[in-house]
C-alpha cells in the first residue's frame, strides 16, 4: 500500500496496475470493431462489401442532404408586437420555486416566449440568490414529455382501468359535483406542506373541508418536539452565518434537511477565511453514513444510527458539565466532549441540528440548544419557517378513516403516499374504501393511479401563485409561459367546487391587493420577486418539562448490534420528485459519484466481513475486481417482510454496521422513461415507531452472489498520478507555516523560473518555448474556494441548462461517454495507512482551466481549438473532426467527445440510431423530443455527433455583457459578466471576472488569498486561467510538509518535471 | 498562355522538322498513332479534367447552402424602394430591434398598418414591375396587408387589431446554425451601415441577397473595418478604452487605426459558441 492521503478510488489508493493501465487511455472503451471478432475482413459480420455500401451510401446521401436544394425559411413576425418585447431578446421574471413545502425564490429567463434558465433572486436575504441542483433542473420539468395533458376519468374496472380524457372544464367539474353529491362522508385535501397563504385561505373558506399534509420525509419529531418544548408546532430559522461552532447529528443540512440552499448559504460565511487573521468555523458531525454535508465536516464521527439520542443525552450532559455518560467507544466518547467543550465556549453563537424524526431525540436537542444559549441566537423563532408541517399521526388518523369509510371525498395536491408511505399498500388498500378520489398533479404518479380522476395542475413557472418560507416573507410566483398543456390551477379548481367562480389568478390578486393594502404594492412585490419584513429576533419560551421523559424513552430503548439501515435523501433526486428529470438523473451523487439509480453504501469492513471484497489490506486484484468493472455485489436487504436487491458501492467512514439507501428511486413506470425502472424503491423500509416515521432501521443483509452495473464517473477522469490537482491542508498548519501552499510556486519559480543570465525569474515566461499569447482587453479569469464547495451539483446543472450539454443516459455514462463540461471531483482525505480512517473530503469542481499555454491546442490538426485574445481557450464545433487529439493531451481530462447524436443536431434524421454506436438510452429520445427540446439555448450551438466540446466560460454570456456595456459606449463594470456556474453556487465559491481590471472581485480574490491560491498541475507550465483556494479543515492537526517545496503527499521528483502524458512515470516510481 | 501556345507551335515545328530530316535520311518509320490514342495526350487530358473538375467540385461544394442573389416572391409584394427609398422611411422605424436584438426583426402587421391605416392606395409613385416585367397594382398590394390585418378600409373605425394574423415572409438572408450574428453588435456598437451588408435596399423594389454572407466575407470586413476607438475623447466607444496598449500605440504613431482584428474579430468562437 502506498500511504496515499488523497484518493479517488480504492484503485488509486491502493495502486493497482489496473489503474496504471486504465489512466494510460483518455478513451477507455474498446473501439467498436466489434463486428471483426479477430476472424479477418470478410468473416466479419459487418464485411468489406457492406462496408464498401455504407460508405457509397453515406457519400451519396451526404451530398443529398448538402446540396440539391436549400429549404425555404419562412420569417413569421408577430401579428402584433407586445410592446416590452424584442425577439431574441431574453426577460427575466422574478417568481418562486415551490417543491413539498421548499421554497427558493428565483428569476426565470424567458427567452422568446420560453424559460430556458433559471437563476436565483438575489434580491431575496436568506438565499442570496443561491439556487440547488433540483431548482436547476426545475425548467426541464416543465417540458416533461409525460406530463398529463388533460383532465381524465378512470373507466373500467381492476386490470382493465384505464384513464380517458374529460373534453373541457365544465364537463369535468359537472362529474366531480355529481360525485361529491353521491358520496356521502367527510371531504379531505391531502396535500404536501403549503406554505401559500392564498392558498390556504382558499381551503379554510371550503365548507366542511378537512385538511391533512403529508410529508414524503417527516418533520413530524421535531415539530412535535418544539411544541413540547414550549415553541408550539412550529420549526425555527437557523442562523448558520452567525454560528462558530455547530454540531450536525445526522443533519444532512447541506443537502437535503429543511433547506439546504439557505443553510449552504450562511454555512459558507464561517467557511471564508480571511488571510490576515486566518479563522473558521467549526463543524462537527456524528453519523452513521458518509453524507454530503459529514463530507464537509472538519471533525466526524460515526456513530449507529440508533445512537443518536444517546449521542445526543450525552452532548447535552457534557455542555452541562457532568460529563459524557452512556457512550461506550473511546473514540466517539473523545469526540463528543470536544464538541461539548467548543458549544459550552462559544455560548450564542453555537448551534446543534439534528436530522433525527424521533420526537425524544429533538426534545434533547432543543435541550442542548437552550444550554448552549442558541435559542434568539443562532436560532430564531422571530422567524419561524413554513418548511414542513405535517404531522405523521394526522396521517395515520386520515387512514384509519378511510379504511372505516368515513371519508367520501378525497383530493390530493403534491403528496405521493401510495409511493413514499411505508405502508404503501395500507394506503392503496383504504383509498379503495373512498368514494370520490382526484387527483392534482401533474404527472401519472403512483397515487394518482389509484385515483379516479385526474386534473392536472400547472407547473409553477405557468401559475400564479405565492410562498411565504418563514414569517414575514412572502414570495411571489408568477406565469413565465401560457400553460403548454390543458392544465388548471389546483385552487382554481377548489374554488369551483366549494361555489365561488373566481378563478385562481384573479383571487390571489385580489387577495394580496388586500392584503398589502393597494395595486401598487401588489405591483411591487411582483417585480421585486418578494417581500422580507424585518422581524425581531425572538428566543422563544423553552420549557424542559417533557425532557425528562424523553431521556427515559431513549435511555430504555435496546441497544442494536445487527446491521442497521438508514435512509437519505439525495441532493438531486430529493424524496423522488426529482426522479423523472434527467439532468438530475445524471447529476452525479456528491459522495458516491454514482448516476441513474440507488444503491446501498457499505463499510469497507462489512464489504469485508459479507461479501469477502477486501479493501483494506487485501490484494491488488480484489480492489481491482471491485473498482475498474460497473458490475458491482448485489446485496439482499430485509426488513421485516420487505426485502430489496441492490447493488453495492462501498465507502470510507462509514459505520462499520451500517448501510445507507438513497431515497426517491423505483418509480412508477407510467411516469416515463427517465423515472420508470430506475433503482428500487427504499420507502418501504421506513418504519413506524412509538415516536414517528424513523428513517433507521434493523436489517437483515445476505450476500445475493450476483452483480449488477453501477454507473459511477469517479473513475473515468484519472491524473495520472499526478498529485498537485487538490491541495489541502489544516488551519492550524496555515497558521503555523502560512506558505505552505504557496511555497511549491515558488520552489518552480526557483528551480525553473531563471532567466538566461541568471538573473531574474519568471516561471511564466521562461517555462516554456512557445511565444506568450498577447490580451491587450479583457483577460477573463475564474476562482473556485474549495472550502465553499459542498458538492451539492447546482452548477453542474445551471452548466446543463446553460450549454444544451446533452444527457447520455445510463449505458452511455457506463462507457464513460458522460459529457458534463463541469465536473465536482470527489477526494478522500484519509490516515495515510488506513483509507478507512477518514479525515475528510474535497471537493473540486472542475472544468476547462482555459490555459494559456494549452496542450489541446498545439495537438489539433485543424486548429478547431485556439487561444483568444480574452485568454480563453476556444473550441469551434463545425471545425472539428473529431480527432481526439486535444482530449488524450488535456492533463484535466475536461473535453468531452459527442459519440453519437445525442442531441439530434446531426443533418441526417434519426443519426442516433447507429449499430456501431450500439442502442442509446429512452431518455436521449425523449431529451429529442420537440417538446423537450424547446428548454435548449438558443445562443448555443447544439452540437452534432463527432466533435468534441467543453466548458467555454460560457462564452454567450460575456459576449452579452459585452455587447450591454458597448451599446452603453461605457468600460465593462465587474460583475456584469457572470458564468452560469457562479450564478447557481448557494456559497459563492465561484468568482469570476477580468482580471486585468485592479478593481475587479477576482483580482482581489487573488490578492487576498495569496497563501490558499494555487493552480492545478502547476508545474506542467500550462498557465491556467482558473485558480482554486486549497481546502482547510478546521482542525488542530499539523501537517509537516514531506519534502522542502511541501507538494501534496508525496514531493516526489516525479511531479516535478512537466512531462507529456506518456512519459509520465509509472506508479512504482510512487513507491518510496 | 501566350508562351504556352508559342511552345506548342515550337514543339509541332520541331517534329515536323525531325519527320522531314527523317524521310531525307530514309529512316522508316513506325506507323502514326492517331492522337487520341497517344498515351501522353490521354495522360495530359486526364490532369487537365481532373484539375478542372477538382477546381468546379471544390468551388461549388464551398457554394453549397449559400443563395447569394437569393430573390424568392412573397406573400405581399412589398417594395423597399417605395417606402425607403422614395418615401425616406428609416431602416430602424420597421426593423427597431436591430439596435437591441440580434435579430433585425421583420415588423409586425400593427407597424405597417401604422401608416397604412391612412394610406390605402398606391396612386403618387412610379409604376411598379416585378422581375418578369408584369406591372404590380400598389393598391391591390395594400388590400393584401388589410387581408392580414382583418382591416376594413371601408369601416377603419371597427378594426379590432388583436385579430390581425401574421404575414409568413420569406427569410432571405439565412446564415447556418453554427453563426452567432448580432445586429445590435454591428448596427449599434459598430455603427456599420445597413447598406454595408444588404446593399442599396433604398433601390430594391424586391429584395435580392447581395453577398453571399460566407464566411470569407464576414472575415474581410473584419479586416478591415476600424472599430470605434476613443481617440480623441469626442467620438468613439468608451468601451474601448480599457485596450491601454493600442491608445498608447496611437499616440506614440506605432499604429494609426484599430481594426476589428486587433481586438480579436478573426477569433472563432468569436461566432461560433
Amino acid at each position: 500500500m502506498s500511504q496515499k492521503k488523497y484518493w479517488q478510488s480504492f484503485g488509486e489508493v491502493n495502486e493497482s496496475e489496473q489503474f496504471a493501465k486504465q489512466q494510460q487511455d483518455e478513451f477507455r472503451e474498446e473501439l467498436p470493431f466489434e463486428g471483426f471478432d479477430d476472424k479477418g475482413l470478410l468473416d466479419a459480420k459487418a464485411p468489406r462489401r457492406d462496408f464498401l455500401k455504407y460508405l457509397g451510401f453515406s457519400t451519396a446521401a451526404a451530398s443529398l442532404a448538402a446540396g440539391c436544394t436549400i429549404p425555404v425559411k419562412k420569417a413569421i413576425p408577430f401579428a402584433n408586437r407586445p410592446e416590452n418585447i424584442i425577439p431574441g431578446v431574453a426577460q427575466y421574471y422574478a417568481t418562486t420555486f415551490v417543491q413539498e413545502g421548499d421554497v427558493v425564490p428565483v428569476l426565470a429567463k424567458v427567452r422568446d416566449g420560453r424559460p430556458i434558465k433559471i437563476e436565483g433572486n438575489d434580491r431575496c436575504g436568506f438565499t442570496g440568490g443561491g439556487t440547488s441542483a433540483r431548482v436547476q433542473a426545475s425548467v426541464l420539468d416543465l417540458y416533461d414529455t409525460h406530463r398529463l395533458r388533460f383532465p381524465q376519468q378512470k373507466v373500467g374496472k381492476g386490470d382493465q382501468a384505464r384513464f380517458e380524457e374529460v373534453p373541457t372544464f365544465e364537463q369535468f367539474d359537472k362529474l366531480v359535483a355529481d360525485a361529491m353529491n353521491s358520496a356521502s362522508g367527510s371531504k379531505v385535501l391531502l396535500t404536501g406542506t403549503i406554505n401559500s397563504p392564498s392558498t390556504k385561505a382558499i381551503i379554510a373558506a371550503y365548507p366542511g373541508l378537512r385538511h391533512v399534509q403529508y410529508d414524503a420525509v417527516s418533520y413530524s419529531g421535531m415539530l412535535l418536539a418544539n411544541e413540547a418544548s414550549g415553541f408550539g408546532r412550529r420549526l425555527p430559522s437557523y442562523d448558520f452565518a452567525s454560528t462558530k461552532v455547530v454540531v450536525s447529528l445526522g443533519a444532512d443540512f447541506l443537502g437535503s434537511w429543511l433547506s439546504p440552499v439557505e443553510f449552504a448559504k450562511g454555512y459558507s460565511v464561517g467557511r471564508k477565511i480571511d488571510e490576515k487573521n486566518p479563522s473558521m468555523s467549526k463543524h462537527y458531525q456524528f453519523e452513521g453514513y458518509l453524507s454530503m454535508t459529514g463530507a464537509s465536516a472538519d471533525e466526524r464521527f460515526v456513530c449507529r444510527p440508533s445512537e443518536t439520542g444517546l449521542v445526543a443525552l450525552a452532548l447535552l450532559s457534557a455542555v452541562s458539565g457532568s460529563g459524557v455518560n452512556g457512550i461506550k467507544d473511546a473514540k466517539l466518547k473523545a469526540g463528543i466532549e470536544k464538541a461539548a467543550a467548543d458549544l459550552r465556549n462559544n455560548k450564542g453563537t453555537s448551534l446543534v441540528v439534528c436530522g433525527s424524526n424521533d420526537k425524544n431525540v429533538q426534545v434533547v436537542v432543543n435541550a442542548i440548544n437552550n444550554a448552549i444559549g442558541a435559542y434568539g441566537k443562532t436560532i430564531d423563532w422571530g422567524k419561524p419557517v413554513n418548511y414542513r408541517a405535517g404531522i405523521d399521526s394526522e396521517f395515520e388518523q386520515l387512514i384509519v378513516d378511510m379504511q372505516a369509510g368515513t371519508v367520501g371525498t378525497i383530493m390530493i395536491y403534491g403528496a405521493n403516499p401510495a409511493y413514499t408511505y411505508h405502508d404503501a399498500a395500507g394506503f392503496a388498500s383504504a383509498m379503495g374504501n373512498v368514494k370520490l378520489s382526484v387527483s392534482f398533479s401533474e404527472r401519472m404518479d403512483e397515487t394518482s393511479e389509484l385515483c379516479q380522476f385526474a386534473i392536472p395542475s400547472h407547473h409553477y413557472l405557468e401559475s400564479w401563485g405565492d410562498a411565504s418560507p418563514k414569517a414575514g416573507v412572502v414570495s411571489f410566483i408568477q406565469p413565465t409561459i401560457y400553460p403548454l398543456f390543458k392544465t388548471r390551477a389546483f385552487q382554481t379548481s377548489l374554488l369551483k367546487w366549494s361555489g365561488n367562480d373566481t378563478s385562481y389568478e384573479e383571487y390571489f390578486k385580489q387577495y394580496w391587493t388586500r392584503e398589502l393594502g393597494s395595486e401598487a404594492s401588489f405591483n411591487s412585490i411582483l417585480q421585486e420577486g418578494l417581500q422580507d419584513k424585518s422581524l425581531p429576533a425572538a428566543a422563544g419560551s423553552y420549557s424542559s418539562a417533557t425532557l425528562a421523559a424523553s431521556a427515559q424513552a431513549i435511555t430504555s430503548a435496546n441497544a442494536i448490534t445487527g446491521t442497521e439501515l438508514v435512509l437519505y435523501q439525495k441532493a438531486s433526486i430529493g424524496t423522488g420528485t426529482g426522479a423523472t428529470n434527467p439532468w438530475l438523473q445524471e447529476l452525479p451523487d456528491a459522495i458516491s459519484k454514482a448516476t441513474w439509480g440507488n444503491y446501498a453504501l457499505v463499510s469497507m469492513t462489512m464489504a469485508k466481513e459479507l461479501l469477502g471484497v477486501n479493501l483494506l489490506n487485501g490484494t491488488e486484484k480484489e480492489s481491482n475486481n471491485y473498482e475498474y468493472y460497473p458490475q458491482k455485489p448485489v446485496i439482499k436487504i430485509t426488513v421485516g417482510k420487505q426485502e430489496i436487491e441492490l447493488p453495492v458501492l462501498i465507502i470510507p467512514g462509514m459505520q462499520a454496521n451500517t448501510i445507507a439507501v438513497a431515497l426517491g428511486y423505483g418509480r412508477s413506470e407510467k411516469l416515463g422513461r427517465t423515472a420508470g425502472g430506475i433503482g428500487k424503491n427504499a420507502y418501504c423500509f421506513t418504519t413506524r415507531t412509538e415516536t414517528g416515521v424513523s428513517y433507521n432501521t434493523v436489517a437483515t443483509i445476505t450476500d445475493a452472489k450476483r452483480k449488477e452495473k453501477v454507473a459511477q464517473m469517479q473513475i473515468h477522469n484519472t491524473y495520472e498520478d499526478r498529485v498537485e490537482v487538490v491541495r489541502e491542508t489544516t488551519l492550524a498548519t496555515l497558521k503555523k507555516h502560512p506558505s505552505v501552499i504557496p511555497d511549491y510556486r515558488n520552489h518552480l519559480e526557483e528551480t525553473y523560473g531563471k532567466s538566461q543570465d541568471g538573473t531574474t525569474t519568471d516561471f511564466r515566461k521562461e517555462g516554456t518555448l512557445y511565444p506568450m499569447h498577447e490580451q491587450p482587453g479583457i483577460k477573463w479569469g475564474m476562482n473556485v474556494d474549495m472550502n465553499a464547495c459542498y458538492g451539492c451539483g447546482a452548477c453542474v446543472v445551471a452548466c446543463h441548462a446553460e450549454n444544451n450539454v446533452p444527457v447520455v443516459g445510463k449505458s452511455e455514462v457506463l462507457r464513460y461517454h458522460d459529457m458534463h463540461w463541469l465536473r465536482i471531483d470527489r477526494y478522500f482525505v484519509s490516515d495515510a495507512n488506513n483509507p478507512d480512517e477518514l479525515k475528510g473530503v474535497v471537493f473540486q469542481p472542475m472544468m476547462c482551466q482555459h490555459c494559456d499555454n494549452a496542450p489541446c491546442e498545439n495537438v489539433c490538426p485543424v486548429a478547431a481549438t485556439n487561444h483568444s485574445a480574452e485568454g480563453i481557450n476556444q473550441m469551434t464545433y463545425n471545425r472539428c473532426i473529431g480527432t481526439r487529439y486535444c482530449a488524450n493531451n488535456c492533463p484535466f481530462k475536461v473535453r468531452r467527445f459527442n459519440w453519437a447524436d445525442y442531441t439530434g443536431a446531426d443533418s441526417f434524421p434519426n443519426n442516433r440510431d447507429q449499430q456501431l454506436v450500439g442502442k442509446l438510452d429512452p431518455v436521449v429520445e425523449q431529451m429529442n423530443d420537440d417538446l423537450t427540446r424547446m428548454v435548449l439555448n438558443p445562443d448555443v450551438t447544439v452540437r452534432s455527433r463527432g466533435v468534441i466540446e467543453k466548458c467555454s466560460f460560457c462564452f454567450q454570456r460575456l459576449q452579452a455583457a459585452k455587447l450591454e456595456a458597448k451599446k452603453a459606449g461605457r468600460p465593462l463594470q465587474d460583475g456584469e459578466a457572470k458564468t452560469a456556474c457562479q450564478t447557481a453556487c448557494a456559497s459563492n465559491a465561484i468568482v469570476f471576472g477580468n482580471v486585468h481590471d485592479p478593481s475587479s472581485a477576482i483580482t482581489a480574490v487573488r490578492a487576498n488569498n495569496t497563501n490558499r491560491s494555487y493552480y492545478v498541475l502547476e508545474q506542467l507550465h500550462v498557465l491556467p486561467n482558473v485558480s482554486y483556494l486549497a481546502k482547510v479543515r478546521n482542525t488542530d492537526e499539523i501537517i509537516e510538509a514531506d519534502s522542502h517545496h511541501a507538494a501534496p503527499a508525496h514531493g516526489d521528483n516525479k511531479s516535478d518535471h512537466a512531462a507529456p502524458a506518456h512519459d509520465a512515470a509509472k506508479p512504482e516510481a510512487a513507491h518510496h | 498562355m501566350l508562351l504556352g501556345v508559342i511552345a506548342l507551335i515550337l514543339m509541332q515545328v520541331n517534329s515536323n522538322l525531325k519527320k522531314l530530316s527523317d524521310q531525307a535520311e530514309g529512316v522508316t518509320l513506325p506507323e502514326p498513332i492517331p492522337f487520341w490514342r497517344n498515351k501522353t495526350n490521354i495522360a495530359i487530358l486526364s490532369i487537365v479534367f481532373f484539375v478542372f473538375g477538382g477546381y468546379m467540385v471544390a468551388k461549388g461544394a464551398i457554394g453549397l447552402g449559400r443563395q447569394k442573389d437569393y430573390q424568392p416572391v412573397q406573400p405581399i409584394y412589398y417594395s423597399h424602394k417605395v417606402h425607403a427609398g422614395i418615401n425616406q422611411i428609416n431602416c430602424l422605424y420597421c426593423h427597431g430591434s436591430a439596435e437591441q436584438s440580434k435579430h433585425a426583426a421583420i415588423p409586425s402587421v400593427n407597424t405597417c398598418m401604422n401608416c397604412h391605416k391612412a394610406i390605402q392606395a398606391y396612386e403618387k409613385g412610379p409604376k411598379l414591375f416585378d422581375e418578369e416585367g408584369n406591372e404590380i397594382d400598389g393598391t391591390a398590394e395594400i388590400q393584401k396587408l388589410y387581408e392580414f390585418a382583418g382591416f376594413d378600409p371601408n369601416n377603419p373605425n371597427k378594426w379590432d387589431p388583436s385579430m390581425a394574423k401574421p404575414i409568413e415572409w420569406i427569410k432571405i438572408h439565412n446564415l447556418p446554425d453554427h453563426v452567432y450574428f448580432s445586429h445590435a453588435q454591428h448596427v449599434n456598437a459598430g455603427k456599420v451601415q445597413c447598406q454595408s451588408c444588404h446593399g442599396e435596399m433604398q433601390a430594391m423594389d424586391e429584395v435580392k441577397q447581395v453577398s453571399d454572407l460566407s464566411m470569407g466575407w464576414c472575415i474581410n470586413c473584419h479586416r478591415e473595418t476600424k472599430v470605434q476607438f476613443n481617440y480623441d475623447s469626442t467620438k468613439g466607444n468608451k468601451f474601448y478604452s480599457i485596450y491601454e496598449k493600442f491608445h498608447n500605440d496611437i499616440k506614440s504613431g506605432k499604429m494609426d487605426s484599430v481594426s476589428v482584428k486587433d481586438i480579436g474579430g478573426l477569433e472563432c468562437q468569436k461566432c461560433h459558441y
